[in-house]
């Protein structure tokens, strides 16, 4: 038939166009596949990115001057003298363009040319093959305002009188003390120089290492004590020097594969004190019963021994699914010291008959630490991390008695049965840490997570053997509609622990002669009732959120705080409570292109409330306790830090201003309380303000010059008990260094022109 | 008929194999790579990016030397050609930062491909991680130089949300954090860690040991509560008291000891002892480091009281 025939041939006809189309659609695709000789290059009629007149590199030189010769205003930069100071900052870099043969780059930098907190580093490296880099930096801190000493030997490690000092009793009868004091200033300087390389062995391949060195020079603020009785200690807060040397060696091999990655790494410390002890001439005549050849007699401390360390470590990763990944380290650490002993005393006159049982500490510590991480997400809405710590210190330093000689003030006492016999504990410690958390997203925009962590710790000579930790937390995150975002958080933790052994270390490092002679009741080194807060049974309740919003484009608000309490139900004395708040209101407005400003408030307070009882002898503990001997000291914090900024292009490109202002106040109030038997007068509260304005003008003269005018201002004051109106002689039993709590009043002007290049 | 009916049949077999052909299972990248981007977007900052790693095609492994922007962007067809006056442009596949409807997952994961390894070797399962933070709420790409890495403005990234520690920075006593000589990664790594708190070492001491090797030991006779946790004793911030401690001696000392044979721990040491002979020496200078100065532990043969 006539019809069939057609219909026939209209199929095959719609078939063959079908095909037709199709063929020639996957053509058309086949211009779009990839040409992997060629990869991607732009043609050259290809869009281009725009020139821009955008500078790279920088030099910066000019002048500043600062009116204020206070140490704690110059702490960490050293603008801590009142004259000029040249400013020299630089970032000159070159970096191959992105479509040449070469991926060559390298850069040299340096900040604060002028100052002591200098930096100069610098780098150069073929991207994706190699990397060679080396710096510089300088750290001073200044640490106290106006200290003096009537010392002679500031900087060695020896300190002695004038030929004429007059000893006295007490610091009252050092007649001769202010005509001999001296300033001095105290702090330190670290210069650090820190280079090597990472090299690209393969695209999974590569190595890494740094080697540092570290001097740091100067002087520290440090008590030396003569006298036995704790009732009757005759001090002084001395110069000590600090000449020490650090230096490590870092090595790293590390592979990266698409599914997996490890590393393995080594880490050498070493650590070199140039000065093993210090000493002092002691100025106060001895209140013991004493031959008067005591009276030349010589204080001595040990300084922070020679010692190094070693790390070996693994950290691997694995991807074992899409959603599922397992991460891990290990590493195993050694802590030497062996640094020889100083003698029982460096008093010539003292007896000693007893020598020290070895010739240095031995002292070894190994450390060993694993941890595993596994991470999955069974389903789309739900994730799971779960993971395993173990974390350990075995101190193997060897255990021997010492024939403790007190303060360079007593002849040496041998008998066994004597308080002076003393054995070293070598703290170690085990703990065993596991985490799991799960997220579970609903609604698009939200997740809760549920977690708990149980943390057991076992320690070596402690007054708990073992403690056990359990941390239960919930979080809800939500999101709205990408304006209003946050999150809300609490936490509860609980640590308890083994029996509370308040004598274990007393029991441990005295020797069994001496403690037969001690009644039972009073074998103690503090008082029974009393709990180590790191070893205590605890509560704790802890609160933590977020909120961000943006109520418009430009505009940003965010608040952040948490407040936590923490409740020591178990200890009499102690710590017993602690709480804490912060809280903190970030705002950001773009006004509009040109113009910008920040600020924030933040709030904290810390509190905490701790209970003592006083005895006046160790017999008390073998009567019942006097209630009216009991007291309790609550210090609380409260701190309030504001902050604005703007940041404002005047006249675009040619003329911008940026402005920051910070004020902070501290108040910490010791407030207690106590039995009638016991004298309460308040403590002066301690008071920290500080203003702190920085304004920058940058005046553009030409294309690639543009000139700077800075100003800082900076008021800080600080009321302190411990240390305002106390000169080197206002305490009876401490001959001080009279430096007081720092107050300056700072103005640093600074002009300097940028060629931009 | 039947020869008809075989024709038609092969020509529908050969239809259903080209089309099985045409069905793509690779990502569908544009033909001319970033200079289709560039049609619109060639301004800055977007174009900064060409200064930076990112762009060097000489290194393989950067995404300029594969498919550019999709690299990151991901495979973005529906984005690349114009739209009609009053339509929406659909969006690149990913888009990064916390306001964008790309899951943050999904986002991490495109950096991820490449920086998984050193530092991001632990970001699986940390903190900032389990958080949903997104790689792109710290690090900004299109821009000559990320402010996380440079030493001077890396603190502020940090600040956006922790405010508390940027109020720290204003405290009496503190680390150089504000000169930038102590920044938050010589301490932290926000990427993941195996230690706590995001530090870079395993345990907070061996953190502080990188800086103050001198308290490292081990000591003859060990403070135990220095040997264990720095921060039993000290906040590394910023405090109000001095040498970054949580609270003051005497009070600080009391909570652990309260002497039996050393009486002078037990006492209250109220504002009667500013200007007693005995109060003095505990509550004034260095108060009970005026003796104790070894406090972190001491080598010295007498040292047992640390204050030799």
């Amino acid at each position: 038939m006539i019809g069939n025939n057609e219909q026939l041939n209209s199929v095959t006809l719609i078939l063959l166009i079908s095909l037709l189309s199709i063929s020639a659609a996957h053509a058309a695709e086949d211009d779009f596949m990839l040409d992997d000789e060629d990869g991607f290059m732009l043609d050259d009629e290809a869009e281009e990115p725009a020139e821009e007149k955008n500078f790279s590199s920088y030099i910066e030189l000019g002048g500043l001057y600062s009116s204020s010769d206070s140490q704690k205003f110059g702490e960490y930069t050293g603008l801590n003298k009142q004259h000029g100071f040249v400013i020299g900052n630089f970032n000159i870099q070159q970096r191959d363009a992105y479509d040449s043969d070469s991926a060559a780059y390298w850069r040299i930098t340096g900040t604060d040319l002028g100052l002591d907190s200098r930096f100069i580093g610098a780098e150069y490296g073929q991207q994706g093959s190699y990397k060679l880099f080396f710096e510089y930096d300088q750290l001073p801190h200044n640490q106290l305002v106006g200290a003096r000493t009537p010392f002679d030997g500031v900087g060695t490690d020896y300190l002695h009188l004038p030929d004429t000092w007059v000893r006295g009793a007490t610091t009252t009868g050092m007649t001769l003390l202010n005509d001999s004091l001296k300033n001095i200033d105290i702090g330190t300087e670290r210069r650090k120089y820190n280079g090597g390389f990472i090299l690209d062995l393969s695209r999974q391949w590569n190595v890494k290492l740094v080697l540092q060195h570290e001097d740091k020079e100067g002087l520290q603020a440090t008590g030396g004590v003569m006298g036995v009785s704790g009732f009757n200690p005759l001090s002084i807060v001395a110069p000590k020097p600090i000449d020490q040397e650090s230096n490590d060696v870092d090595v790293q091999v590390a592979f990266n594969g698409e599914k997996g990655q490890v590393q393995l790494g080594y880490h050498l410390s070493l650590f070199d004190n140039h000065i093993d002890s210090f000493s002092w001439q002691n100025p106060y005549e001895l209140r013991l019963p004493s031959p008067s050849g005591y009276l030349d007699n010589v204080g001595g401390l040990a300084t922070d021994p020679d010692n190094q360390a070693h790390k070996f470590s693994l950290s691997a990763a694995y991807r074992l699914a899409p959603k599922t990944r397992i991460n891990g380290s290990f590493s195993y650490g050694l802590m030497l010291q062996d640094n020889p002993y100083i003698a029982y005393t460096v008093n010539p006159l003292l007896s000693v008959d007893s020598p020290v049982p070895r010739e240095s500490a031995g002292a070894k510590v190994e450390t060993l630490h694993a941890n595993l991480v596994f991470t999955t997400k069974p389903l789309k809405s739900v994730d799971i991390r779960s993971s395993y710590t173990y974390d350990q210190r075995d101190n193997d330093t060897p255990i021997n008695d010492y024939a403790v000689l007190r303060n360079d003030s007593e002849n040496q006492i041998t008998q066994l049965n004597s308080q002076t016999i003393r054995t070293q504990l070598p703290y170690g410690r085990k703990q065993h840490r596991f985490k799991i958390d799960s997220g579970y997203r609903f609604l698009a925009r939200n997740k809760l997570s549920i977690g708990y962590a149980y943390e057991r710790n076992d320690r070596d000579y402690a007054e708990v053997e073992l403690t056990d930790e359990h941390n239960a937390h919930i979080k809800l995150a939500s999101s709205f509609m990408n304006m209003l975002n946050g999150w809300v958080k609490y936490e509860y933790i609980a640590r308890t622990g083994s029996e509370y052994q308040g004598d274990a270390l007393y029991l441990q490092s005295h020797s069994a002669q001496y403690l037969a002679t001690v009644p039972e009741a009073v074998r103690f080194e503090n008082d029974p009732l009393i709990r180590k807060f790191n070893l205590a049974d605890v509560k704790r309740n802890k609160v933590s959120f977020a909120l961000n919003w943006l109520p418009l484009e430009p505009l940003s608000v965010g608040f952040n705080g948490h407040y936590s309490q923490d409740d020591y139900e178990q200890s009499e004395l102690g710590l017993i409570n602690a709480e804490n708040f912060s809280g903190t209101v970030d705002l950001n407005y773009a006004i509009n292109e040109g113009l910008s400003l920040y600020s924030f408030y933040s709030y904290e307070y810390f509190q905490n409330q701790q209970e003592g009882y006083t005895r006046f002898s160790n017999v008390g503990l073998l009567f019942s306790r006097d209630p009216e001997q009991f007291w309790q000291v609550d210090t609380l914090d409260k701190i309030n830090t504001v902050g604005v900024g703007v940041d404002w292009s005047v006249i675009k490109g040619a003329f911008d201003l940026q402005l920051d202002y910070t004020y902070s106040d501290a108040l910490t109030e010791t407030n207690t309380r106590q039995g009638s038997n016991l004298n309460g007068d308040p403590l002066a509260d301690l008071k920290t303000t500080l203003h702190s304005l920085n304004l920058r003008a940058n005046y553009r003269i030409l294309e690639n010059m543009r000139l700077q005018l800075s100003y800082r201002y900076e008021f800080f004051i600080t009321d302190d008990f411990a240390l305002d109106n106390i000169s080197p002689d206002s305490i009876d039993e401490v001959l001080g260094l009279g430096n007081f709590s720092p107050d300056y009043n700072a103005h640093v002007v600074g002009l300097s022109a940028f060629y931009e290049f | 008929m039947k020869k008809k009916y075989f024709l038609f049949l092969s020509l529908l077999l050969l239809s259903f194999l080209a089309l099985a052909d045409t069905v793509k299972t690779e990502p569908e990248y544009a033909k001319r790579g970033a200079a289709s981007c560039l049609k619109c977007h060639d301004e800055l900052p977007i174009t900064l990016i060409y200064q930076t790693p990112h762009a060097q095609q000489t290194d393989p492994d950067t995404p300029f030397a594969q498919h550019q922007c999709e690299s990151c962007h991901g495979a973005s067809p529906q984005h690349i050609p114009g739209v009609l006056e009053g339509e929406k442009k659909p969006a690149p596949s990913i888009v990064f930062g916390l306001q964008s409807n790309t899951p943050i997952e999904q986002q991490n994961q495109q950096c991820l491909n490449c920086h998984q390894q050193g530092l991001r070797m632990h970001w699986q399962g940390s903190q900032h991680q389990f958080a949903d933070l997104a790689c792109a709420s710290c690090h900004k790409i299109h821009v000559k130089e990320d402010n996380v890495l440079i030493r001077q403005n890396q603190a502020d990234v940090c600040f956006t949300c922790h405010g508390e520690q940027r109020a720290q920075l204003y405290r009496r006593s503190r680390h150089p954090i504000k000169e930038a000589k102590t920044i938050c990664s010589d301490c932290h790594n926000p990427h993941g860690s195996s230690g706590e708190k995001l530090l870079v070492e395993n345990t907070i001491n061996e953190t502080c040991y990188r800086c103050h090797a001198e308290k490292r030991g081990p000591f003859l006779w060990e403070h135990p509560p220095a040997s264990e946790d720095c921060s039993i004793c000290h906040t590394a911030h910023g405090s109000t008291q001095p040498a970054l401690l949580n609270n003051r001696a005497p009070f600080l000392c009391q909570q652990c000891h309260s002497g039996v044979e050393s009486f002078h721990t037990n006492v209250l040491y109220d504002g009667s002892g500013v200007s007693s002979s005995g109060g003095q020496s505990r509550l004034l200078a260095k108060s009970c480091l005026n003796c104790h100065s070894n406090i972190h532990g001491s080598n010295h043969p007498s040292g047992v009281r640390f204050d030799r």
